[in-house]
């Protein structure tokens, strides 16, 4: 079944590019055991772009404010949810914490934004990594695993995901935003286990290894360092096979344009 | 701290293509400051460039007050704050002075990106001085246009 679902969803990308939607995807989700976004991304295709008039997400997420659309709100406040129908992934709005939001001069208010950006709130699935590596000709080979996440990623390819989405691999501060803002329970929801994820990128040549302890620190000083953890190398060539990655869309920068291939020479189509 | 093995071997890689396929992809993205020196965006593959024995590379050099593109934007976030003390001089982290430059920001030129990619490195230690002459070759952002 997750073969189906890894190729119905390279389809639902192929069909975005071409500028339409597809309803497939809906039923390989339900049969994929993803009943939420099945939901969600059916009520995208029945109504567009909308908000939620009664918010139909389950669990942890119960009665927030739900944006369905394949770009985020124009207007949203700290802990709404965006459901992204492109990537099919639920994010949640970071508020930066209090603390931080008070250091700021009177500058950095015209420079920075009241909160971090969106979040996503589980790691990227293996069905997703999949599918995104059939349409851009990524051969992952065995590395992934049969986990239902995407785990044994390579850095340059959890970035290239990333990329392809319009999006970023996530840092500190979305940690440190989300562990103030939100409660123990979706917290452990979001990230269950002591599973490290791939960060955003540190150095040209490195990136973030954001371990959950350390991530999720909540008595910063906003006017310190990053709690620096480890980094390791992003080549092609070497990768750590335990680690998850999510995706993440700053505020500072929202939706990325494509990517030109101006690294490497490799090319990566990117969401329309 | 990436094991310089690793780095290494990270050059190695590249050059090795280098040498196989020449220059390939775009231009060596660098910025140019006042006094006419070059801080280059990519030092792994200007490395990997010398080890291959390319003698001429394509290099775009860009005004430090020019805008970064958003796509690299991304990958050039401030990791420790840069400070300002009293006496003008600017340093890295540490705890005196005023925080110039927050952590978390992501750069908007290319001033910026070199300079956030510069005191990101983990060998210059806390409340060391920022390691080139970012403030003659940039305004500051509340300036600009």
């Amino acid at each position: 079944m997750t073969g189906t679902l890894d190729d119905a969803y390279a389809d639902h990308l192929r069909l975005w590019a071409a500028g339409s939607a597809s309803p497939r995807l809906v039923d390989a989700l339900v049969h994929g055991g993803e009943p939420a976004e099945a939901e969600l991304l059916r009520a995208y295709l029945t109504t567009g772009d909308h908000w939620m008039d009664r918010p139909r997400t389950s669990g942890v997420w119960h009665d927030r404010a739900c944006w369905i659309g394949a770009r985020p709100p124009a207007t949203a406040r700290g802990g709404d949810l965006w459901f992204d129908v492109v990537e099919v992934a639920l994010m949640v709005l970071i508020p930066r914490p209090e603390t931080e939001l008070a250091a700021f001069s009177a500058e950095e208010w015209q420079a920075l934004t009241a909160c971090v950006g969106w979040l996503s709130t589980r790691p990227v699935r293996r069905w997703q990594f999949l599918g995104f590596a059939s349409v851009t000709g990524l051969d992952p080979g065995r590395t992934i695993g049969s986990s239902a996440y995407a785990m044994g990623a390579r850095g340059a390819w959890a970035d290239r995901y990333a990329g392809y989405f319009g999006k970023s691999l996530p840092g500190w501060d979305s940690w440190w935003g989300a562990s103030c803002a939100l409660g123990d329970e979706i917290i452990n929801t979001m990230w269950p286990a002591d599973i490290p994820e791939i960060g955003f990128r540190v150095a040209e040549d490195a990136m973030a290894l954001l371990g959950r302890a350390r991530a999720l620190l909540t008595d910063q000083d906003p006017d310190g360092p990053f709690p620096l953890g480890e980094r390791f190398a992003v080549t092609d060539r070497y990768w750590l096979p335990g680690m998850r990655f999510r995706t993440e869309l700053s505020a500072q920068l929202g939706l990325l344009p494509a990517d030109r291939g101006e690294n490497g020479n490799m090319p990566v189509l990117a969401r329309p | 701290m990436i094991d310089p093995c690793i780095r290494r071997a990270a050059v190695l890689t590249v050059a090795e293509r280098l040498r196989k396929q020449g220059w390939s992809g775009g231009p060596l993205h660098a910025v140019g400051l006042p006094d006419g020196t070059k801080v280059t965006l990519q030092n792994l593959l200007l490395a990997a460039a010398r080890e291959a024995g390319l003698h001429q590379i394509p290099t775009l050099t860009h005004h430090p007050d020019e805008p970064l593109p958003l796509l690299m934007a991304r990958d050039f976030v401030l990791i420790r704050p840069i400070r300002e003390l009293a006496d003008g001089r600017c340093v890295v982290g540490g705890r005196a002075g005023r925080v110039l430059f927050r952590r978390g920001l992501r750069a908007a030129t290319y001033g910026e990106a070199a300079l956030f990619r510069a005191v990101g490195q983990p060998d210059i230690p806390d409340g060391a001085p920022v390691p080139f002459p970012w403030t003659a070759a940039m305004s500051p952002r509340e300036n600009r246009t």
